[in-house]
């Protein structure tokens, strides 16, 4: 016991060295650290679905097609958690529900199924088939996320288009959101023109919001709300509006023009819907995935109320403040956490507000290294000095940040550098930030609570990404911005120019 | 005619003052067109590019240091050209070249003749120029329509329509298409396949490159580019080739049990193979609903009885003449049926025919007779097939024969119309004194480019070459001549590298420094060979901005001069091949301009550093083992890689320098924007315990263990995530696996029991579709990289259900069974609801069939003798329901043994455990069905199957 002690006294001295010799340059570490599973021989955790139980336990699913209970997996000593198997021979399930019915419903590529435990062994014993009636073809680019449950009670996913030419061609559904009647089973077509959803969230209020990934016809992966009846950008699953059940029957693929820039497509296409925001390529999402709002309480930290966006690519987390101006839900993503295992597909709070992260390299890399893992981000509790929200005004922007600034370094106009470029909507393979502009910062003013600043600049540019670069700055303790970069989407600006008249 | 006359009658054809009123499109100069269409191109250069691609210099002499500079496009070599061009084709196009061949760079040297003394002309060139190896020769060519689609496929993948016209959007593509007119009057098959092997024997320039064509391919491609000669209404005078095998036919949609009905199709695709099998000429069948017809001549050596069989899965028949000698159909299992005939010595039409339904797929055909004691395969000695379809040129003269004079005459012509002066003859060139009329075209330094009549002209003179330019091509070339002070400068090293590039439009493909690339249209059109999405880096050929300092310079020479290391595999596009002595200036131009200082210092080589590369490119679980996972996106050594399969590193080192590999890894993106390689280094070392966190050290690391080429050991990673490992064995309890099977569908259920059988459910047509007995499933497919690709059974003993539904509501009790196209229709055997798991956590499968609850249990049995599988039906109706029926088993022939119901001889044994009421065998279309009614709203069925 007496050495214990006094490994844990040298233990706490070098961590205080290192504490006190990292002042200056903070690092993500010293706020989120990452806490690592290492689960029982066998199981093989390519997280696809992750999901807090109303039990308090944690559930997931792998795209093996397992699915597990996480028990204790809030312990501070990761060995302590226990995996016991729910089910298993799923087809690749990407996504898990639990519904006031006592079902958990999960996102399987050709149905969306309910399961249940019947005699209480943690181990489900029937699954129904609730609605099944998409096309599949085959094709590995098939995939289904979701379900979420709508304002309406109704369960949505977001289905993959199929990628390659024939045979597997343009199956139907594909490339669709729809939302299925759970006493009905019956499904109706919500949203089109969707390329790689991986991502699909109901918002605390209600609205419905994806992720979907860079390619063909999707030059910048996007947030996007799924507002009813509107059109994403990808002409693939056109053909489905062809289909008597279909009830969305617009636009035709033959009005999709090729190339022209996406703010723009609102006069063309009435149902065009303009993204939430971009994640400029590389600065930010190269795959985004899962997406969830932080509805922690600040458990979590001083993000209250933002979402939290995963990319496969990078395997780190983002983080989103989004706002509502005219109508169009829109803002600013900046960087969170990097670092993990591999490729970040899911997030799911625990019982004390903190995040687990599931991930899987299979089939398309990432920077990290491992080929599958579970991690946990926890806060500890020290307050990050970062942008805590970026709010677009009628002649710049206003910034607020999670601890007082040093006024000084924080109203130079040469701290900030403001560029802003936007997208078009092309059949080539992503594409490159166009119409690029650097802007003038006209006057900067830190705010009377001294933890905001207001940005005057020569003028917004509705339907670009402003991409915001600052150096220098401080907080009024000294510690340096954790990160000085944010890129927020203008679609509209508030008493200017709309793009989205909704 | 003596030599005076033919200078008289050459200064009839080019002297006078007729001008010239024929418009035509502009020469198209591929690279001249992908600089303008850059917008990032200047006047100059380009004025350049058309004065070497279109030959001027030719004519209007330059100063060595001039003609250095600017180069020159050799003309297509005319010395054998009787050879391989029709004499119909050289008048007509000679008549008018801009009018036959829009965008055609030879110019039209009667633009401003008399029709009379033009078509005298004409007539002595083509007798001149047929003379030289001529005529053509017509009867050594025919193709089919297989052929004619192969070479579709390739001249719209390999890279042909970079700068040729695709067939579909031919007009709509941002930069114009190199002509191919008049093609199929031209030449014929066997000299086009020759040209299309060799381009540079032909065309010693290079601007066609060669695309390392096999015969095969040649050939396919030549019959594509001339397939109007198919229906060339002359080809009934050419016989078409006999050759060993037999032809076959290929279809698909509407099979059914019985056999189609041949004369309704039309087959997808046709060609001639040595035997009978799914795969002639490696033709790919869909998975089920497809047909093949083969049809030939078959020899009879020695008179008397002859034994056929046919055996399939599903049906077949063969015929002798008009006689059916084997009837085999049905939607059924494989079985053989056979049939005999009396045949004397001699030829006899032969016609086999084979058609699949649904399910699994199977076919052979056997013979026995005088000489052959044994059951065997036929062999291909004694079938013949006709070799296709004659391919004349159209508009053939089969009947031209050179006339010497006028072939002496067309020679002479030859020189003095200059034509000579491009179309190098060799020793021709000096050997006619210029005639008297023939003013001798000013050097370049002396051009007056304001001449109204001369070349860039509004009244070309007659005997002055019309290219047809349009104005920017003019002006373009006028700006190359303002600044004619200034081109016996040599080009500085960017410039010389863009020139060098335009000039063999390797930007048609590539693109460097924001200039060239396929373009809107043609870009759909570049694909993988692999149905996996790997970005457009999967299927665009790579940037070439920088490419001088990535590329070692005899790496460059290896993939443009020898056609090596071409490592993009999965890329549909090939990379061709450049005649070196023309094309040389592609390397020299390209290292002038990117190599930099260092790029080829190797990193110091040791064997801890080649350790630490070998690790960070592997991946591993462990923490303490794992590297950057480089394996999860790139082959290895020939070792496929554990995602995507991307450039071998093995190849690195024979391809990169070291330093260019260096700046790559520290920063992917920088060097070429939009890529899916990740950055690594881009904060701290991810592995700050390897080579104590050092970033440079980490990358050459890397390098130095890639420097082990094909040698190099394998890195950690491969045997974990080996495919061998995944198998899924039912060891307690059953063991099911949702995914996309081969005989069900994507919406397949696999379940594999401890008994050691196994079942394939489809949850899409809603049936049992197959049961089978052994090993269970690998469900690698799906478990490892993008999870796709459909499974199959591992086991043994697999038997294909019926193609319908196991239940069925019928009218009467002789009403056909549902039979669905499987691969289109869902629901047929009702909605799917879903399964529950009983004790023993085997499911049990629910659907809903129009109200009827059905719920199907299939529950191995421990019998002497081997495991049976029982399967169990639980209607629950709300009334009785009236005509509903359990299909049980169906066959050619089924038959009561005892309590048994025994199918096709045995091959599957059905016994009724427990039913209401009687089973009963029924026959529809040829085949037998053993079916049960279900008349009670709560009937329990239960049949057990031996197989």
């Amino acid at each position: 016991m007496v050495k214990r002690i006094a490994i844990a006294l040298v233990a706490s001295l070098i961590v205080t060295t290192l504490a006190t010799s990292s002042a200056q340059a903070a690092s993500e570490d010293d706020y989120y650290h990452l806490v690592t599973f290492d689960p029982p021989e066998g199981v093989i955790l390519e997280v696809s679905g992750l999901l807090h139980l109303k039990d308090g336990r944690i559930m997931l699913c792998t795209r093996g097609g397992e699915v597990y209970i996480v028990e204790n997996g809030e312990a501070a000593d990761p060995s302590q958690a226990k995996f016991k198997r729910y089910a298993f021979g799923l087809a690749t399930p990407l996504g898990l529900w639990e519904h006031t019915d006592g079902y958990i419903y999960v996102a399987q590529r050709g149905e969306l199924t309910r399961m249940k435990d019947i005699d209480g062994d943690d181990q489900a014993d029937i699954f129904e088939t609730v609605c099944d009636d998409w096309a599949i073809s085959g094709n590995y680019h098939e995939f289904c996320f979701g379900p979420r449950p709508g304002p309406e009670g109704k369960f949505w996913v977001t289905l993959n288009k199929p990628f390659g030419g024939e045979p597997y061609g343009r199956a139907k559904w594909r490339g669709w959101s729809v939302r299925i009647d759970l006493k009905t089973g019956k499904m109706e077509a919500m949203c089109n023109g969707l390329r790689s959803p991986c991502g699909v969230e109901n918002s605390p209020w209600g609205d419905m919001f994806y992720t979907d990934n860079q390619g063909e016809w999707c030059n910048a992966s996007k947030l996007s709300q799924l507002v009813p009846g509107t059109f994403h950008g990808h002409p693939h699953g056109l053909d489905t509006v062809e289909l008597p059940e279909c009830t969305l029957k617009e636009p035709k693929a033959s009005d999709v023009p090729n190339g022209e820039f996406m703010k723009d497509l609102r006069n063309k296409i009435p149902n065009f819907q303009l993204p939430t925001l971009w994640f400029p390529y590389e600065k930010m999402g190269k795959s985004p995935s899962g997406l969830k709002w932080d509805q922690t309480g600040g458990k979590f930290g001083p993000f209250a109320g933002q979402i939290f966006v995963g990319d496969q690519h990078h395997a780190w987390v983002m983080r989103c403040f989004i706002e509502k101006v005219d109508g169009h839900w829109q803002g600013a993503c900046f960087r969170f956490r990097e670092g993990l295992m591999c490729g970040v597909l899911r997030m799911a709070f625990g019982n004390d507000g903190q995040m687990f992260v599931g991930m899987s390299n299979a089939g398309w890399g990432s920077k990290g290294t491992a080929p599958w893992g579970l991690q946990r981000i926890v806060w500890n509790g020290k307050m990050p000095f970062e942008i805590h929200e970026m709010h677009v005004k009628p002649d710049g922007f206003e910034l607020t940040s999670t601890k007082p600034v040093d006024a000084e370094a924080m109203s130079k106009p040469e701290a900030y550098k403001l560029s802003s470029y936007t997208y078009r909507l092309r059949s080539n393979y992503g594409g490159p930030e166009e119409d690029v502009k650097q802007h003038e910062i006209k006057s900067v003013t830190v705010g009377a609570d001294g933890k905001s600043v207001r940005l005057v600049i020569d003028g917004l540019r509705a339907g670009y990404v402003h991409e915001l670069h600052i150096d220098g700055a401080k907080a009024k303790d000294g510690t340096e911005l954790l990160h000085p970069e944010a890129y927020y989407t203008v679609i509209n600006i508030p008493g200017g120019t709309t793009l989205d008249p909704k | 005619m003596t030599r005076m006359t033919v200078v008289m009658f050459c200064t009839a054809v080019v002297a006078g003052s007729l001008w010239s009123g024929h418009a035509a499109a502009s020469p198209v100069v591929p690279g001249y067109e992908q600089l303008k269409a850059s917008g990032k191109s200047d006047a100059v250069m380009r004025g350049e590019l058309l004065i070497s691609e279109l030959n001027c210099l030719s004519c209007h002499t330059a100063s060595d240091a001039v003609a250095a500079r600017i180069g020159t496009k050799p003309a297509p070599d005319l010395s054998n050209a009787g050879a391989r061009l029709t004499p119909q084709y050289l008048r007509k196009y000679l008549t008018d070249p801009h009018g036959v061949k829009p965008g055609a760079t030879m110019p039209d040297i009667f633009h401003a003749s008399e029709a009379k003394s033009r078509d005298g002309a004409v007539d002595f060139l083509v007798n001149y120029l047929v003379s030289r190896g001529g005529p053509i020769k017509l009867d050594e060519s025919s193709a089919n329509s297989s052929m004619v689609s192969s070479g579709e496929k390739l001249f719209h993948s390999l890279g042909c329509i970079a700068c040729h016209a695709p067939a579909a959007d031919a007009n709509k593509t941002k930069v114009p298409s190199v002509p191919l007119a008049n093609l199929a009057e031209k030449t014929t098959l066997a000299e086009l396949t020759k040209f299309l092997m060799d381009p540079a024997a032909i065309r010693p320039g290079g601007r066609m490159p060669s695309f390392r064509l096999g015969r095969d391919e040649a050939a396919n491609l030549a019959a594509y580019l001339l397939r109007d000669q198919l229906d060339n209404p002359q080809n009934k005078a050419g016989k078409p080739s006999k050759q060993p095998g037999m032809a076959w036919e290929y279809y698909e949609d509407g099979m059914s049990a019985n056999a189609p009905d041949w004369s309704k199709m039309k087959p997808k695709v046709t060609g001639v193979a040595p035997d009978f099998t799914l795969n002639p000429s490696g033709n790919k069948h869909r998975g089920d609903n497809f047909a093949y017809r083969y049809t030939g001549t078959l020899h009879i050596e020695k008179p008397g009885k002859y034994t056929f069989w046919t055996g399939s899965d599903d049906g077949s028949e063969l015929f002798i003449g008009d006689k059916q000698v084997v009837k085999n159909w049905g939607a059924k299992p494989y079985s053989e049926v056979h049939g005999d005939i009396e045949l004397d010595a001699g030829d006899y039409p032969l016609t086999v025919t084979y058609w699949e339904v649904g399910g699994q797929e199977q076919f052979d055909v056997h013979w026995r007779g005088p000489g052959i004691k044994k059951k065997s395969a036929i062999p291909t000695g004694v079938l013949s097939a006709e070799g296709g379809t004659p391919m004349l040129p159209l508009n053939s003269e089969p009947d031209f024969a050179v006339d010497a004079q006028k072939a002496q005459m067309g020679e002479r012509m030859f020189t003095m119309l200059k034509c000579v002066q491009c179309h190098s003859q060799g020793q021709q060139a000096s050997a006619a004194p210029a005639p008297p009329f023939a003013r001798k075209a000013p050097a370049f330094a002396d051009l007056n480019v304001d001449n109204a009549e001369g070349c860039l002209g509004d009244k070309i003179r007659k005997a002055v070459p019309k290219y047809g330019f349009s104005d920017d091509q003019k002006a373009d070339i006028k700006a190359a001549l303002a600044a004619r002070a200034k081109l016996n400068q040599k080009r500085g090293p960017h410039d010389a590298a863009l020139y060098t590039l335009a000039t063999f439009n390797c930007i048609g493909c590539h693109n460097r420094d924001g200039v060239g690339g396929p373009g809107e249209v043609r870009e759909k059109l570049f694909d993988t060979t692999i149905k996996i999405d790997l970005g457009d880096e999967g299927r665009i050929p790579p940037t070439l901005t920088g490419v001088g300092s990535k590329l070692r310079a005899d790496a460059i020479e290896k993939i443009v001069f020898n056609g090596e290391l071409h490592v993009r595999e999965y890329m549909a596009t090939r990379m061709p091949t450049f005649p070196r002595e023309a094309a040389s200036a592609l390397v020299d131009t390209l290292v002038a301009a990117d190599f930099k200082p260092g790029d080829d210092t190797k990193p110091e080589f040791d064997q801890k550093s080649v350790a630490a590369g070998r690790r960070l490119v592997g991946v591993s679980p462990s923490p303490s083992k794992s590297g950057l996972g480089c394996i999860n996106c790139h082959n290895v050594a020939g070792q496929t890689s554990i995602g995507i399969p991307g450039i071998d590193l093995a190849t690195v080192h024979d391809r990169l320098n070291p330093g260019w590999f260096k700046r790559w890894l520290a920063n992917p993106v920088e060097v070429k924007p939009g890529t899916r390689m990740p950055g690594f280094w881009a904060g701290a070392s991810i592995f700050p315990d390897v080579l104590g966190g050092d970033a440079g050290k980490q990358q050459e690391a890397i390098w130095n263990y890639l420097s082990l080429g094909k040698s190099m050991p394998l890195p950690a990673g491969f045997s974990a995530m080996s495919a061998k490992n995944n198998e899924l064995v039912p060891l307690d309890v059953p063991v099911m696996y949702r995914t996309f099977v081969d005989g069900a569908s994507p919406r397949g259920i696999v379940v594999g029991y401890p008994e050691k059988v196994n079942i394939a459910f489809d949850a899409n047509v809603v049936r049992l579709a197959e049961i089978w007995r052994g090993r269970f499933w690998d469900p690698s497919n799906t478990w490892t990289g993008r999870s796709g690709g459909f499974g199959k059974p591992l086991g043994t003993d697999v038997m294909d259900m019926p193609n319908g539904p196991a239940i069925a509501f019928l009218e009467s009790e002789d009403q056909p069974w549902p039979n669905p196209d499987i691969k289109k229709e869902r629901n047929v055997g009702g909605d799917f609801k879903g399964y529950r798991l009983d004790k023993e956590r085997r499911p049990i499968f629910h659907y809903n069939l129009k109200g009827v609850d059905i719920e199907e249990a299939l529950i191995p049995q421990l019998k002497q003798g081997g495991v049976t599988l029982m399967r169990r039906f639980t209607v629950d109706a709300p009334s009785d329901p009236s005509g509903l029926y359990v299909l049980v088993a169906e066959g050619k022939k089924i038959a009561k043994d005892g309590d048994a119901f025994v199918v096709d001889g045995g091959k599957l044994t059905v016994t009724v455990v427990k039913a209401a009421d009687n089973a009963r065998i029924r026959e529809v279309g040829g085949t037998q069905q053993l079916v049960i009614p279900a008349t009670k709203k709560n009937a329990v069925i239960e049949v057990d199957y031996k197989w």
